[in-house]
């Protein structure tokens, strides 16, 4: 039971939440934007799944701030989202949406063969990574930008994230979309969209994270709104294989706008700077012709 | 109780997941448990769109396969899925999960030795498991491995215990090897075994949030899996009494074979206690005070009844298809801490990536035993 009707802005946006305040995260947690978004889009008839990492503290013994059930897994969740949807299937229960809502250290990393494997047989899932580019306590993951800084990369990351926007796109996936949280009605519309294709359901979603990124919390939304002003996050969709850019800025802010407002790009020096400047610029380009298949994404 | 069939290990074991009404078996296929699932794809491939009641799937890894049978369990769906020696060590951290969830599923494993590599059949893959939380059955036949699987359910969903249970097959001596089986009927287990009903799980109509992290209540938690794991004993032996009232068959948690006036007695669990019945019915046919003691649950360990069965022996010999390194048997070390200190007991390594192991072997192992001044460790 999900809102079929499309949302035209977010004073359309349904009343009711499903995830209550006083969750043991940090402030300014980009992540529970994300889920307090993506519930209220998919209502009670939902089960959320998750992995160890920082939805862990929505449910801390004896409480919980969510009022769906919810269900945490170690290592490899997206398995656990499918035991529940074959479970499901197998007692006639397949109207209940099963939401993974998972980290990207547990998405683009240790969850991936899951999550692959799911994507092959189709299982019924949507599938929302919020993606804070790091581990829970700032470990790089594979998420990791360039340069960023991490508590396993002190001097800043050295290579360049993997696309797995393009990985799934790569399984056939009737739906794969990137959203900001900076972004709410693109990433509902986006979500209500998902919600109308069968198999699994790849929306890789940017949460900034105060603590990780070194940013005051008040500034989330700014944080991630500047990541798409910037390039540095295109919001994108690939419906049925076709590409399409949701949220183009007609010019894009240099991307040093976005480094100076987080600690975590302090180490990067002008020419590094510069370096990843082109690199955006050359990709974007690349975007506008829909040539997606050939950006490396920053 | 209808009908008699030859039946192999992985043949009972499925025919003993449709029985107890499955319905939904997360797998990976490994050698040698890869024979239950092939047998599982089948039964789901044959059925016809609309009216499967058994759901099927195979997932990319052992870890994946208890991942998502615990989630499945925690629907409130009853679980069934299976393992072998490596890919049970891999699912060691889901393992943990499974009991301290608290969650009634049913694996079955078929041991296999672990490194170098080797698919025969060994103990240490399943008793490496002892401290995981989940009751531990080692069968040593079809008959019993298939009686188990059903029981095992009817256990676990026990309010008073809710904790998973591993059943054990050998490798190839019962995975691939046709026994004849008593075959109980659908009906008769069906009223052995109503549907299962969770307290707690995955329901949108009652929502919760399972596994959360736990601070100082982990002890409580942890003391509470304690009593369940000790209330299993006495259940064990409840549903016990039952199958025997319903089928006539009685398995306890340990077997006792001519121990009444045993002096000597050989301690071997699994199917390798078939063997070894052989060997002591020849010694007994000449006279001597030969007896035999096979551990059927592992977990809760039957520290009583062994006591109680070894308090009047001269010697004990036990011999294990496990090892570890530079201690010697797991079984052994069990077996000592639960027995007087004054009782002689040897241990007896054997079998170890598949070796055979022979009734002459046990005949040895008998007079060995009896002429020993020491205790000591014997590689067969």
């Amino acid at each position: 039971m999900t809102v079929n009707e499309p949302i035209e802005s977010l004073n359309d946006l349904p009343k009711k939440d499903f995830l209550l305040g006083r969750a043991e995260a940090c402030r300014g947690c980009g992540a529970l934007i994300g889920l307090k978004l993506a519930l209220k889009i998919m209502e009670k008839n939902t089960i959320v799944v998750s992995s160890f990492g920082c939805m862990t503290l929505l449910a801390t013994y004896p409480q919980t701030v969510l009022k769906v059930p919810f269900i945490h897994v170690p290592s490899n969740p997206v398995a656990a989202a499918s035991g529940i949807y074959h479970s499901l299937r197998s007692a006639g229960k397949e109207d209940i949406n099963v939401l993974c809502y998972i980290g990207d250290g547990a998405t683009y990393d240790s969850g991936l063969e899951s999550l692959s494997a799911a994507a092959v047989r189709k299982d019924n899932l949507m599938y929302i990574c919020y993606n804070n580019q790091s581990y829970t306590g700032s470990y790089t993951s594979s998420a990791t930008p360039y340069g960023a800084k991490t508590a396993t990369s002190p001097k800043g990351y050295q290579y360049f994230r993997k696309s797995l926007a393009k990985i799934m796109a790569s399984h056939n996936l009737h739906y794969v979309a990137t959203a900001s949280v900076a972004y709410p009605m693109d990433f509902v519309r986006k979500l209500q969209k998902a919600l109308s294709f069968p198999g699994v359901k790849f929306i890789d979603l940017l949460t900034p994270c105060p603590v990780g990124w070194g940013f005051d919390p008040s500034n989330t939304i700014e944080v991630a709104r500047m990541a798409v002003q910037t390039g540095a996050w295109p919001l994108y969709e690939i419906e049925n294989k076709k590409f399409s850019l949701t949220v183009a800025p007609t010019r894009l802010e240099p991307v040093e706008r976005y480094f100076i407002m987080q600690k975590r790009f302090s180490s990067l020096n002008k020419n590094e700077k510069e370096r990843i400047q082109e690199h955006i610029e050359k990709e974007w380009k690349c975007l506008l012709r829909k040539k997606y298949w050939e950006v490396s994404e920053y | 109780m209808i009908k008699g069939d030859l039946l192999s290990g992985s043949e009972a074991a499925v025919l003993a997941a449709q029985l107890s009404s499955v319905r939904c078996t997360p797998m990976y296929p490994m050698i040698p448990q890869d024979d239950i699932v092939k047998k599982l794809s089948d039964l789901y491939s044959s059925q016809s769109d609309g009216k499967k009641t058994i759901e099927f799937f195979t997932l990319e890894s052992p870890v994946a396969a208890l991942s998502a049978s615990i989630a499945s369990e925690a629907t409130g769906t009853r679980t069934f899925t299976v393992s072998t020696g490596p890919g049970l060590e891999s699912m060691k951290e889901l393992m943990y999960v499974a009991s301290g969830m608290r969650l009634p599923l049913v694996m079955v494993n078929v041991s296999r030795s672990l490194s170098p590599t080797n698919i025969w059949n060994e103990h240490t893959d399943i008793l490496s498991c002892r401290d995981t939380g989940w009751l531990i059955f080692i069968t040593s036949n079809n008959q019993e491995l298939l009686d188990t699987i059903i029981q095992a359910y009817k256990i676990a969903e026990n309010k008073k215990v809710l904790l998973p249970v591993l059943v054990n097959m050998d490798a190839f001596l019962q995975s691939h090897t046709r026994e004849n089986v008593f075959v109980p009927s659908e009906r008769s287990i069906s009223k052995f075994l109503p549907e299962l009903n969770l307290p707690v799980g995955l329901n949108t109509s009652k929502p919760v949030s399972l596994n959360p992290p736990v601070k100082e209540e982990y002890m409580e938690f942890k003391a509470q899996q304690h009593i369940a794991m000790k209330n299993a004993e006495k259940i064990i032996r409840n549903v016990d009494d039952i199958w025997n009232k319903k089928f006539h068959r009685k398995y306890g948690l340990i077997e006792r074979f001519h121990m009444e006036d045993a002096k000597y007695v050989i301690v071997v669990a699994g199917s390798a206690a078939e063997i070894a019945k052989t060997a002591v019915q020849e010694l007994r046919a000449q006279n001597e005070k030969v007896g035999l003691l096979r551990p059927r649950v592992i977990r809760p360990w039957p520290k009583n009844d062994i006591r109680e069965a070894l308090k009047n022996v001269k010697k004990v010999a036990v011999v294990d298809q496990d090892i570890m390194p530079g201690t010697g048997g797991i079984l052994y070390q069990e077996i000592k801490a639960s027995i007087s200190s004054e009782i002689f007991c040897s241990n007896f390594i054997a079998g170890l990536g598949g070796k055979k192991i022979l009734k002459e072997d046990f005949l040895d192992i008998y007079e060995r035993l009896k002429k020993s001044e020491k205790e000591e460790e014997v590689w067969l």
